[in-house]
């Protein structure tokens, strides 16, 4: 409270009026009394006391004041550097004409009061006043002779007769009053003008004692009103030695004009040297109001350039705050309007500005907001899809990938982006497949194309179903790609292995019910009407009901092998050595010439050996089918560790000499049927893709230039967990 | 040892020369007593006054001044301030006619004049009280003590007024006996 009315009282309009005001008043005093000096007395004291008081307020305001500048300034307030430049320039400003005028002032003073007093006047007067002197002691003299005169004449006066030759002499030598008065002061007798006068005047101590001395005495003397008188004193001359000495004491009056003049001569004089002699305090008075008001102004002067400054400053100093704020993110920042000048103008500005700043600020923020969300709800569900998506920019380079192609493909991708696809290829071999049957569409910049990529991954086969779908730019132009590809490997199976177990299941309905009845009836035939034929006769029939039987036990054996196919057993998973089972097969085939290499490193595979023997079975025999018929049938069988894709595996070939696939085929080796042979079920190469498929592994045929056919198996090692995890065991239960 | 002496002769010198210059420029209260004649105390009291170079020479170049004798009885107290009973001033204006070469010397309280040929006998006439009722002794309680005292100043006030302002802080014009206390009885 009381540092609020401090404050306001330091730094508000009040103090300044007033101090104006006492200011103003001092000056008119100043003024006013350098006009009048008799009035300039009674006001002189007052004026210093209010000036006094005033230079005492006005110092505190400044040192208050100044002690604050100083303060902020060095705390390095904003606008104090400023108010400091200000204040300096107005204090120069100020007192720069002050001082001037002060000095002018000073010495006009000076002159002006030296030329109150002048030489010549001062000669004068005291001439006139030494010429009055000596017309009174003209008039001295005379009336000392006459009083000497009238002393003679009372020698022979007793006390009788004194009073009454008192009064004659009186009136004879034209006195106010004759005293003729003995030792002690006894007063002899009296005369006097004055009838009620019962008293004569007393004669003074230095009269007396002039004439005791012997000596005879005359003075002027100034009367309590106005004029003088003369009072002379005279020893009577004493014949008699030893009588008692008698005095006279004479007063005489002035003549009026003579005592006018006198009295004139006198005051002026009086006057005039009072005036002189307070030359130099008058002088030094008037100096130091003047002073006193040159300080009130120049302290006034200081006083207002701090109030100024301050008030110049003020919306400068906030507006820099609030930039300081702006610059720091406070846009809620609003600076009081200053007033309607130009600065007010700046700050109203600055207020708009950051009005509109923190309008855009919150827009911005809320898009952002809206952004973020939108992308963390596409991120979810792009995470939550079980497909795997890519986004590829125009030159092929990453740009996201959701957590189910990282899954998918078996690479954290999260790590990937911003690389070039071709690098993921390099990084990681086993998605090389992939790559590669992305880059023509991705190349050919189709708008939405599909592809069913099969991959050797570290799980074993992987079917991919991808679609890719090219975001044309805002420009028209080929623009980013996204791929989204599932991994159908379980469902292509699970489809397959359906498919398959339907047509297992009508054939042996449809077609395997029959065939039974059929043989029977052909064997009754022949066993009820062979012995009564004629033999020419029965052996038509001994010859057709045997081609019957053989071709319905055909047929049996075709829809037996094709159940085998359909049919999924349950395998049963055993750690296998692929090396020892290939060489017991290929014991089994003679009359080949078997090239065989196995690789010692090859590592125990987990697999059901009754399946793999019948896959190596169906091999070895699909490519002595194949060379049937040469000279001399080569096969060769390499097995090989296989250390790849940051996986192991075993790989298997079997390579003929054979002619080789037929070109028409080209791609279908594996389905069933699908056979150019005289003989067989055209089902050896689907059943060997179905075992390996069901051991997770992948199978390719081709042609090789040189030879005939060859055949891939790769085999991954893994155990039965893992089998089991990737479906395999259920999709062939399946069946 | 005779060399000494006239050393030693300076050094006695300088504070005798300084009570010389104190007693000759300044009031002292020499004596004062009071008498009483019929119930009424009259006063009776002697003071010398001398003036300052300063101020002997703004009264010849006809400067009025004023003088002032404070005459007060007082009622001394155990633990307070005296209690001021009864207080009269007798005011005098000095001046200097040059004319006549008389030094007036004019009672305020009375009005009446008198001219003297020097400023000792004026001064003297100032400083001479004689027989100057100055209080009932009836105003008085019975039983209890009081004091007179007295002083004499010259009054800088009555001074015109840019000197005034200058008198009162030099110590030219800073003339004023101590108070001069007695036993009222």
């Amino acid at each position: 409270m009381v540092v609020a009315v401090v404050k306001r009282l330091t730094t508000g309009m009040l103090p300044a009026v007033v101090l104006f005001a006492l200011l103003l008043v001092s000056l008119y005093l100043l003024s006013y009394s350098t006009e009048q000096a008799a009035r300039f007395q009674s006001l002189y004291e007052w004026m210093l006391l209010i000036n006094a008081v005033g230079l005492l307020v006005l110092v505190t305001l400044i040192s208050i004041n100044l002690f604050r500048l100083v303060r902020q300034y060095r705390g390095g307030v904003p606008g104090a550097r400023l108010t400091v430049r200000m204040f300096v320039m107005f204090v120069v400003l100020s007192v720069l004409p002050v001082s001037i005028v002060y000095y002018f002032s000073l010495q006009f003073l000076q002159r002006g009061i030296d030329s109150w007093f002048d030489v010549k006047i001062e000669q004068a007067l005291q001439n006139s006043l030494e010429l009055s002197q000596a017309a009174l002691d003209l008039r001295k003299r005379e009336l000392l002779k006459r009083t000497e005169e009238a002393a003679s004449e009372l020698v022979d006066s007793n006390e009788d007769n004194a009073a009454l030759m008192l009064n004659d002499l009186r009136t004879k030598v034209d006195a106010n009053e004759l005293t003729l008065f003995g030792q002690n002061n006894r007063i002899i007798a009296f005369s006097s003008t004055d009838p009620t006068a019962v008293v004569p005047h007393r004669p003074g101590d230095q009269l007396l004692l002039q004439l005791r001395q012997g000596r005879t005495y005359i003075a002027l003397e100034p009367l309590r009103d106005s004029g003088l008188q003369v009072r002379v004193g005279v020893e009577l001359p004493n014949d008699a030695a030893g009588a008692e000495p008698r005095y006279l004491q004479a007063l005489f009056p002035v003549e009026p004009r003579l005592n006018a003049l006198a009295d004139a001569v006198q005051s002026s004089f009086a006057q005039y040297k009072t005036l002189a002699y307070q030359r130099t305090p008058l002088k030094k008075s008037f100096m130091l109001s003047l002073s006193l008001v040159l300080m009130l102004s120049l302290l006034s002067a200081v006083w207002a350039a701090f109030f100024s400054s301050r008030r110049l400053v003020a919306p400068i100093r906030d507006l820099a705050e609030g930039t300081r704020a702006v610059a720091e993110g406070d846009y809620a920042k609003r600076l009081p309007v200053a007033g309607r000048d130009e600065l007010g103008f700046l700050v109203r500005s600055f207020n708009d500005m950051t009005r509109k700043i923190a309008q855009a600020s919150n827009e911005a923020l809320r898009s952002r907001t809206q952004v973020e969300e939108q992308r963390a709800y596409l991120e979810a569900v792009l995470g939550n899809l079980s497909s795997g998506v890519l986004t590829l920019d125009s030159d092929n380079v990453l740009y996201t990938a959701n957590a189910a192609a990282s899954q998918i493909l078996g690479v954290d991708l999260s790590g990937c982006q911003g690389q070039r696809l071709v690098k993921l290829a390099v990084d990681h071999p086993h998605v090389k497949r992939f790559v590669d049957s992305l880059a023509p569409h991705l190349a050919a910049g189709q708008a939405d194309w599909r592809e069913e990529v099969i991959l050797f991954a570290v799980g074993g086969r992987q079917v991919l179903m991808c679609r890719g779908t090219n975001l044309v730019d805002e420009k028209g132009g080929r623009g980013d790609h996204v791929i989204v590809f599932d991994d159908v490997t379980a469902l292509i199976q699970a489809q397959r292995d359906a498919a398959w177990g339907e047509v297992a299941r009508r054939l042996a309905h449809e077609i395997k019910n029959p065939l039974t009845p059929i043989q029977l009836s052909a064997e009754r035939l022949r066993h009820k009407f062979l012995k009564t034929m004629a033999p020419s006769d029965a052996e038509v029939l001994e010859r057709s009901t045997h081609t019957i039987v053989q071709q319905v036990e055909a047929m049996k054996e075709m829809v037996n092998a094709f159940s085998e196919y359909a049919r999924a057993p349950q395998i049963k998973l055993l750690p296998l050595d692929l090396n020892a089972l290939t060489k017991e097969v290929l014991d089994l085939y003679t009359g080949v010439e078997v090239h065989a290499h196995y690789d010692p490193s090859a590592p125990m595979i987990e697999a059901d050996s009754g399946r793999l023997r019948q896959l190596l079975h169906n091999l070895v025999k699909n490519a002595l089918e194949a060379m049937h018929g040469m000279e001399r049938p080569r096969l060769d069988i390499h097995t090989r560790c296989m250390e790849e894709n940051g996986g192991r595996g075993v790989e298997l070939m079997v390579r003929d000499y054979g002619p080789g696939f037929p070109n028409e085929c080209e791609g279908r080796y594996f389905e069933p049927y699908v056979t150019t042979k005289p003989k067989g079920t055209g089902l050896g190469l689907a059943i060997v893709k179905k075992i390996v498929e069901e051991h997770g592994g992948i199978a390719v045929a081709e042609n090789e230039a040189g030879c005939g056919a060859r055949v891939l198996i790769r085999l991954p090692v893994i155990t039965r967990e893992e089998l089991q995890a990737e479906g395999v065991d259920a999709g062939a239960s399946k069946a | 040892m005779r060399r000494l002496l006239p050393l030693f002769g300076w050094v006695l010198a300088l504070p005798v020369a300084a009570v010389v210059w104190a007693a000759g420029s300044g009031f002292v209260v020499d004596q004062a007593a009071t008498r009483l004649v019929d119930e009424v105390y009259h006063l009776e009291a002697h003071i010398s006054l001398q003036f300052t170079p300063a101020v002997r020479e703004a009264l010849d170049s006809g400067v009025p001044l004023t003088l002032e004798l404070d005459i007060e009885a007082v009622h001394p107290r155990a633990w307070l301030w005296s209690e001021t009973v009864a207080s009269l001033n007798q005011r005098y204006r000095l001046r200097y006619h040059a004319l006549s070469g008389q030094y007036l010397v004019t009672n305020l309280n009375s009005n009446v004049q008198a001219s003297y040929g020097t400023l000792r006998a004026a001064l003297r006439a100032i400083g001479t009280v004689d027989d100057l009722p100055i209080l009932d002794r009836r105003l008085l309680k019975v039983g209890e003590h009081y004091d007179g005292r007295l002083r004499a100043r010259l009054d800088l006030g009555a001074l015109p007024s840019p000197l005034r302002v200058w008198a009162q802080v030099s110590s030219d014009w800073r003339l004023s006996s101590d108070w001069y206390t007695w036993s009222l009885q």
